[in-house]
């Protein structure tokens, strides 16, 4: 029997007082985490695996040991560009440099980028989040806050510490304070479940036309039917519906982003540095404390490095490789995992079909060695040990497989 | 990044379990022909295609003819088993002899094998596997049968246990089998010995995964492609 009637979590809003939320940061610091500390507690923990106890794994890997998320459990050959994102989330979260940068997937196409993307939306949803009732940009109530009069209070009494006071109040909640004529004490409190359905700090932003796309698919725009009501300048009068609106205290995904033409880009720039970028009207800032994702191919990455007009693009932008699979074992589990969500799973499928197609396509990524066959070097990458069919089949072993431009 | 996506295999996929026109499956055999057309389609600059094309004829079909040729021979051997693990018992027997630089006596005939003749009975064994290495193959295998028995109250573990010598040993054992012919070929059989021994065979193949129509087409296959080399 199938229940229309959802009562999921994500659509019970719990609802409080702001002095009721601070008491909640209190008991608990999760209230008040950050998207990519929230993005790591949904990841969590690794299986953490020592390749030297496995002769192959050992061949692959150098004895060193890797560990593998669960939550990603389906890319299969990836462990190098799960590693690095992981450590991105680790690091923002941690508060370091990374939480200011762009995280970018670089790679060939097909090869698993917006997989990925798909996933880290996914895991985003798990984890709920606080924001102020009504914040078209889903504000956190700290940022009602200043750090310079308030911070050492919250410090001591609540145990907040003071970088998680960086936003700015948006200009929709400075025009109602200003309502409430000074008394934050009247805002309400939610508590959200992010959503990829609703938008609710999670959106994805497409390049579009040359010719008409500009920064409001990013910050937004003046709604035109309020202008009868309100002044062009008015918070009120203005549609917060950019990806950085949206994605505020959550991830936003920059599809394709270096085919966006650049002017559309520098909203970034200072969402990333500063925490906070400029409407297209002239209202205060508006502030954005999330996760970029972006992802493209070599060749618009590669355009895109090469003109130095980009270089502030250059420094913020956290690169993570997502090549193609080297390693014919982990490249069968891919077209298993394919098949098994088909209805082919029940076709029967001869003894070697996959591993003649796996080793085809790996066959096709690799470079010609020079000291001895191509199909070797396959072997190799695939942990098998040659000693005894063909000792010359010497390559850098000690590398991980699926490194790049092999 | 060079080489062909996910994507494409994933599209190689369908079109390989959807060439048969009356059953759903997929076989290496198929497989070989639709990338050969897929890739002629693709309009790959002619070097790639001809690099890639040699992939094909060079390493993935000679490649199969041996896999698909020890499949057939192993479902044909019923006895497989037992005749492997014999040979794998002799093997670990004498390499640890020579190792050691003993001669040894055969238990059951009297025979005395010194490191020379040792050595000419291992190589038998070697030689149709293309061991470029004897010493430390010898060494390697010893070694890890040694540790296997050690584990194993004393017995010696499976001949099928040790990837690589049970690579070697299947060499050896398939070395003369120009009289599974008759058996393996879907003609009309001439005795009704031979046609029982035929549909085990089958029976054999459809229990490691082939059904039974793959059966046919890639005996057939495996036949003919040994015929014109």
């Amino acid at each position: 029997m199938i229940t229309f009637k959802t009562d999921l979590p994500a659509f019970k809003q719990e609802d409080m007082s702001l002095e009721e939320y601070l008491a909640l940061c209190r008991r608990d610091p999760k209230v008040y985490a950050s998207a990519a500390e929230r993005m790591l507690e949904a990841i969590g923990e690794p299986e953490v695996i020592d390749t030297a106890k496995d002769p192959r794994l050992s061949r692959i890997f150098s004895n060193k040991v890797i560990r593998r998320y669960p939550a990603f459990a389906e890319f299969h050959g990836m462990e190098e560009a799960i590693e690095q994102i992981v450590a991105y989330f680790r690091h923002a979260a941690q508060g370091l440099e990374e939480r200011k940068q762009i995280l970018y997937l670089l790679g060939p196409v097909g090869g698993g980028k917006s997989s990925l993307a798909e996933r880290l939306k996914l895991l985003m949803e798990r984890i709920p989040f606080y924001a102020i009732k009504g914040s078209p940009v889903y504000e956190s109530p700290l940022g009602l806050f200043s750090p310079e009069e308030d911070g050492e209070l919250l410090e001591k009494e609540y145990g907040i510490p003071g970088r998680y006071l960086r936003s700015v109040m948006s200009p929709w909640a400075a025009k109602r304070l200003k309502e409430y004529g000074g008394d934050i004490s009247q805002f309400r409190v939610v508590r959200l479940y992010p959503s990829r359905l609703n938008q609710i700090a999670i959106s994805k932003t497409e390049p579009g036309d040359e010719n008409n796309q500009d920064i409001s698919s990013l910050v937004g725009k003046v709604d035109i039917r309020q202008l009868e009501l309100y002044s062009q300048d008015d918070p009120d009068a203005y549609s917060f519906s950019g990806g950085l609106c949206r994605a505020n205290q959550g991830l936003m995904e920059f599809v394709e982003m270096f085919k966006a033409p650049i002017k559309v880009l520098h909203p970034l720039l200072t969402a990333t540095q500063e925490g906070n970028y400029n409407p297209t009207e002239g209202m205060g800032a508006i502030p954005f404390d999330g996760v970029i994702l972006a992802h493209s191919n070599e060749s618009e990455w590669q355009a895109f490095r090469n003109n130095r007009n980009n270089e502030a693009f250059l420094d913020r932008v956290y690169i993570v490789k997502v090549p193609y699979c080297l390693r014919v074992s982990e490249e069968i589990k891919i077209y298993q995992k394919l098949l098994e969500d088909s209805s082919l799973n029940a076709a029967p499928c001869a003894p070697d079909t996959l591993r003649m197609l796996a080793q085809f396509s790996v066959l096709s990524r690799l470079k010609v060695p020079e000291n001895s066959s191509i199909y070797s070097k396959m072997r190799v990458y695939d942990g098998e040990n040659l000693k005894d069919t063909d000792p010359r089949a010497k390559f850098d072993s000690r590398v991980p497989r699926c490194s790049w431009g092999r | 990044m060079q080489g062909l996506s996910t994507r494409f295999a994933f599209k190689i996929l369908s079109k390989v379990f959807n060439f048969d026109s009356t059953e759903v499956a997929a076989n290496p055999v198929h497989l070989l022909y639709v990338l050969e057309q897929a890739l002629e389609r693709e309009q790959l600059p002619s070097e790639v295609f001809e690099r890639y094309l040699g992939f094909i004829k060079e390493f993935l079909a000679p490649r199969y003819v041996d896999f698909i040729g020890k499949e057939i021979q192993t479902a044909y051997l019923e006895s497989y088993s037992e005749y492997g693990q014999n040979i794998f018992d002799r093997y670990v027997t004498y390499a640890d002899f020579w190792i050691q630089d003993q001669e040894y006596r055969d238990p059951e005939t009297g025979e005395l094998l010194n490191r020379q003749s040792l050595n000419e009975e291992l190589e038998k064994i070697e030689k149709p596997a293309g061991i470029s290495n004897p010493k430390d193959f010898r060494h390697e295998v010893v070694n890890f049968v040694l540790r296997a028995r050690a584990q194993n109250n004393g017995m010696n573990p499976s001949w099928q246990s040790y990837e690589k010598l049970k690579g070697v040993i299947e060499h050896k054992m398939f070395a003369n089998t120009e009289e599974l012919l008759p058996v393996i070929s879907f003609n009309a059989k001439a005795s009704k010995s031979d046609q029982k021994k035929h549909e085990d065979f089958v029976a054999r193949m459809v229990d490691r995964g082939y059904t039974e129509k793959q059966v046919r087409l890639l005996s057939e296959w495996y036949l003919r492609v040994r015929k014109s080399q």
